[in-house]
């Protein structure tokens, strides 16, 4: 398997993305959540089928701008404004946890940049009855309670990473980053107003949630599923919120059975009546 | 060496109350916090607190933090400007704030002037590079001081009364200090490196390990005992940190209003007077309020 490569890609006059490529194929577009891009070997398996651009939010790892990022708006505008200097007009897009929210909002606000669109456990939507757990509450040392099995090796790593010092700062650093970055269009009620802009995806969606979430309960995924005309949801019901680190097989297997699907027809409703 | 109360920094000047303090930006209020420090150059919200204040426009950032900005910031009225303290928590960020706009900056935890020391320490070698003059006057920190007649006296009023406040009132939820962007990540950086090398262990991990009166005060987390002990372990603490400024926490834990008042009287007129030579020969008047540099007699 080829190595990654990184490239530095100054997305607008506010934002300089840091974009990790895995593998080859057609384009997809990864936004990562909770942790940053440190998620095992995930990437690489969805690599085997795509081209895999994977940048990093402003404010974590070589990534900047993020003081000057004022909204979610803004925020989107950078992720568009990197789509077009990707040349990827039009792209598959797969988002985890706050990366969920990103992608829901891109595909939301231009839907015809976005060809099939995959919310792994996203964030974004509040549900008073089912708010879920606040993941802005955790220590560091607790980030192990976003995996299902908190004892597990990856989930004590993820709070506690093994390495040399440099490693584990660096890593570490990386996912206070991620955390600050999410904070900043999450907390404290998740809720910048995607619900009322989700009719307009058009993207054929897939929702993949953890069955032991506590931070996206079912609740959440059932108003993701409810506002995104024909979203279909496909849970693993053994994980928890890490999707991409709990079960990388199991949750690329499901991606690229979506992603390499035949290409339903658009919603007709939005088609017509929700172009940018 | 100057000594002030401790808590609250509150000063008049020409009849206007100036109250500096964290209101800003404390790791309590991390909804202010969200969103991460200001890069450099941009205005402030510590300065500017402090700016409101003196303009007595009260209301226009308090409780503001770092999430809100005003059109303009404040400018200030009064000439010269009064001094300006800031407290920080070992942010690489609030060092240069502090240096470059010649504030005083206080490093105030209830943990001595030995823990205090790593802290400061940076400080100055920030100061240095930046070719900043090692003003004593420019720094600050706190720390318990407990006098009595003898030492064995001081651990008798005092022993009960400082391990109530260390064991009973020191359950701060470390949630409000580590708040997502309270710390930018040239700092978390830096915290995560000593700790992991273990170069820092945080003041509350030490007292977990047991700590009673013996191994408070040889950490530095009280000075307490005669006047005499007290001059020379302050003085020695003052010298050791180059810091001319303590926020002197004379009431702890339970102790009773007289106990309290005992303490600061013996303070007062024990070991305050032979510390007033401290440190004279550098200028504090860029951080001192001109009105409270005269020494009554």
């Amino acid at each position: 398997m080829t190595a990654p490569t990184v490239t530095q890609v100054r997305a607008n006059e506010r934002v300089d993305f840091s974009v990790r490529v895995h593998g080859s194929g057609p384009g997809l577009l990864y936004l990562h959540g909770f942790g940053g891009l440190a998620c095992g070997d995930f990437l690489d398996l969805l690599g085997r089928s795509h081209t895999v651009y994977a940048p990093e939010m402003p404010g974590v790892g070589g990534s900047t701008g993020l003081d000057e990022v004022r909204s979610t708006w803004e925020l989107a505008l950078a992720y568009h404004d990197l789509l077009q200097l990707l040349d990827l007009p039009e792209v598959a897009v797969v988002g985890h946890s706050v990366g969920g929210m990103i992608a829901a909002e891109l595909a939301a606000l231009w839907p015809s940049s976005v060809n099939r669109l995959a919310l792994v456990s996203p964030m974004g939507l509040f549900v008073e009855s089912s708010p879920g757990d606040d993941p802005f509450a955790l220590l560091p040392t607790e980030w192990c309670q976003f995996f299902a099995d908190q004892d597990s090796t990856v989930a004590r790593r993820f709070a506690d990473p093994d390495g040399s010092i440099d490693e584990r700062v660096t890593l570490l650093v990386d996912r206070a980053t991620a955390a600050e970055a999410a904070a900043k269009f999450l907390f404290p009620i998740p809720d910048r107003g995607l619900s009322r802009r989700l009719y307009r995806v058009t993207a054929p969606t897939l929702l993949a949630a953890g069955g032991l979430d506590t931070f996206v309960p079912a609740g959440v995924v059932e108003a993701f599923r409810s506002g995104i005309p024909h979203a279909q949801v496909s849970t693993v019901p053994e994980a928890g919120h890490m999707l991409p680190l709990e079960e990388p097989v199991q949750l690329s297997k499901i991606l690229d059975a979506f992603l390499g699907s035949v290409v339903p027809a658009r919603h007709p409703a939005a088609e017509g009546g929700a172009r940018a | 060496m100057r000594v002030g109360r401790a808590a609250v920094f509150e000063w008049e000047l020409e009849g206007v109350p100036v109250e500096l303090g964290p209101h800003g930006a404390q790791p309590v209020e991390p909804v202010g916090c969200v969103g991460g420090p200001q890069p450099p150059g941009r205005w402030n919200p510590h300065a500017a607190h402090v700016e409101t204040r003196v303009r007595t426009q009260a209301t226009a950032a308090h409780g503001a933090g770092a999430g809100v900005r005003l059109g303009q910031p404040p400018r200030l009225i009064q000439e010269p400007r009064p001094p300006v303290w800031v407290p920080g928590g070992g942010s690489l960020e609030t060092y240069d704030f502090a240096l470059t706009n010649t504030y005083n900056y206080s490093y105030l935890s209830f943990y001595g002037y030995k823990y205090a020391k790593s802290v400061l320490d940076s400080f100055w070698r920030r100061a240095d590079e930046l070719g900043v003059e090692r003003n004593p006057f420019q720094a600050a920190f706190a720390q318990f001081v407990l006098v009595s007649e003898t030492d064995e006296k001081a651990r008798q009023e005092y022993e009960e009364h400082v391990l109530y406040f260390y064991n009973k009132c020191m359950h701060i939820n470390p949630r409000y200090v580590e708040a997502p962007g309270y710390r930018s990540a040239r700092s978390t950086r830096n915290v995560l490196k000593a700790r992991l090398e273990g170069t820092n262990r945080s003041g509350r991990d030490l007292l977990k390990s047991g700590f009673g009166w013996d191994e408070l005060r040889a950490a530095g987390y009280i000075i307490a005992g005669s006047p005499e002990t007290v001059r020379a372990e302050l003085e020695a603490a003052a010298r050791s940190l180059n810091v001319a400024n303590v926020a002197l926490l004379l009431q702890v834990g339970s102790a009773p209003h007289e106990l309290t008042c005992k303490n600061t009287t013996l303070f007062a007129t024990e070991v305050m007077p032979a510390l007033r030579e401290v440190f004279s020969e550098h200028d504090s008047s860029p951080f001192w309020p001109v009105t409270t540099q005269r020494v009554p007699q």
